[in-house]
Parts: structure tokens; C-alpha cells; sequence
């Protein structure tokens, strides 16, 4: 038998809690691949206000 | 914002931050991870997804439906006020990985954007051009 433990909320302001253990993910493939596909949408289209070759 | 979220963790660099969400799907790790972009101007991207229990690798394309999705957006929303109070940036780039995602996304960008529009400016992409985000999208 597994007991789930309703995790906290909050409302109002939330300050988010420093703690030592939290992995990087910098290297993590996922998020490397998001952040390319987005250099690669913004070189081709460019920023808003922008004028970018199509 | 004065919504229901969860608490978030991050460490001292804030450029990764955790959230846990529990439902009928139960007990789900969240991450979001701001990775710079481009320097001149400076932008972010912003990835999010779950972490997968067993592997530990990042899957944004889980549904995980925990029955909270206000809840979770909003959880992504405060870190978004923290990161970019704690960092310099001049754009934050965010992408839906689905249609179903990127609708969901603008729904509640909807909700909140008379509040959005206080500290920020708003871009949507559609059609190979930006244009102002506006409630009709």
C-alpha cells in the first residue's frame, strides 16, 4: 500500500528555496536541443522589431 | 501573482529550477531550465519538462495531467519573475513542443495578460512574423 502526500501550494508571493542538491541540466540533451531549435528559429526570423532576410 | 502554486527550488546560480506536482498520476519532478542564447541582446530560452523517474532524462512531450495545470503554469510563471529579477536579459524565448501545448500556452498567457503587459512585451510568432500577443490568439 503507497501513501501519496499531497504536496504544499502556496498563494501569494513565492520564493524559491536554495538548495545544494539541484542538478545542473545545462549538458542535459533536452534542453540543449531546445535551446538550439530556438537559435535556429531566431537566426532564421530574427527578434521582434527585427527587419531579417527570409 | 496571487495564484495557487507549488513551492520551487533552485540553487544559487537560478538557472535551473525544480517543482514537484502530485496527482492520479502521482508524484512528478518538474524542470525548467533557462539556457543563454545570445549574447547581444541577451537571450534565454526557456525549456520545461518532467523528469522521468526512472531514467532521469527530461521528457516535454509527457502528458502528465495531475489534474493541476493552473497550478504548474503558474509554478512556471514565478520563475520566470525570479530568474529574470536575478539575471540580465533582454528577450526570454519560450516554445510550445506541440500544437496542443503551444494552445494550452496561450489560453493561460490570455488569462494573465492584462498582468503580463505591466512588466513586459509580449511576443507571439505565427505565420514566419512576430506580432504583439494579443487576447484573440
Amino acid at each position: 500500500m503507497s501513501v501519496i502526500k499531497k504536496t504544499s501550494t502556496k498563494i501569494g508571493h513565492n520564493p524559491v528555496t536554495v538548495v545544494p542538491y539541484i542538478k545542473s541540466y545545462a549538458d542535459d540533451p533536452y534542453f540543449v536541443k531546445k535551446a538550439n531549435e530556438a537559435r535556429e528559429i531566431i537566426a532564421k526570423y530574427g527578434l521582434p522589431g527585427e527587419k531579417k532576410n527570409k | 501573482m496571487n495564484l495557487e502554486h507549488y513551492s520551487c527550488f533552485s540553487d544559487n546560480n537560478f538557472y535551473t529550477y525544480e517543482f514537484f506536482n502530485e496527482g492520479p498520476k502521482g508524484r512528478i519532478k518538474k524542470v525548467i531550465r533557462y539556457t543563454k542564447i545570445g549574447n547581444n541582446p541577451v537571450i534565454y530560452n526557456l525549456g520545461f519538462g518532467d523528469e522521468d523517474n526512472i531514467t532521469g532524462k527530461i521528457d516535454d512531450e509527457a502528458i502528465s495531467n495531475n489534474n493541476d495545470r493552473s497550478i504548474v503554469l503558474a509554478t512556471v510563471a514565478d520563475t520566470i519573475n525570479d530568474f529574470i529579477n536575478r539575471h540580465p536579459i533582454d528577450f526570454l524565448f519560450a516554445k510550445g513542443n506541440s500544437p496542443v501545448k503551444t494552445r494550452l500556452y496561450q489560453i493561460y498567457i490570455s488569462s494573465m495578460i492584462d498582468e503580463i503587459k505591466r512588466d513586459f512585451k509580449l511576443y507571439g510568432f505565427r505565420n514566419r512574423n512576430w506580432s504583439k500577443f494579443t487576447k484573440k490568439c
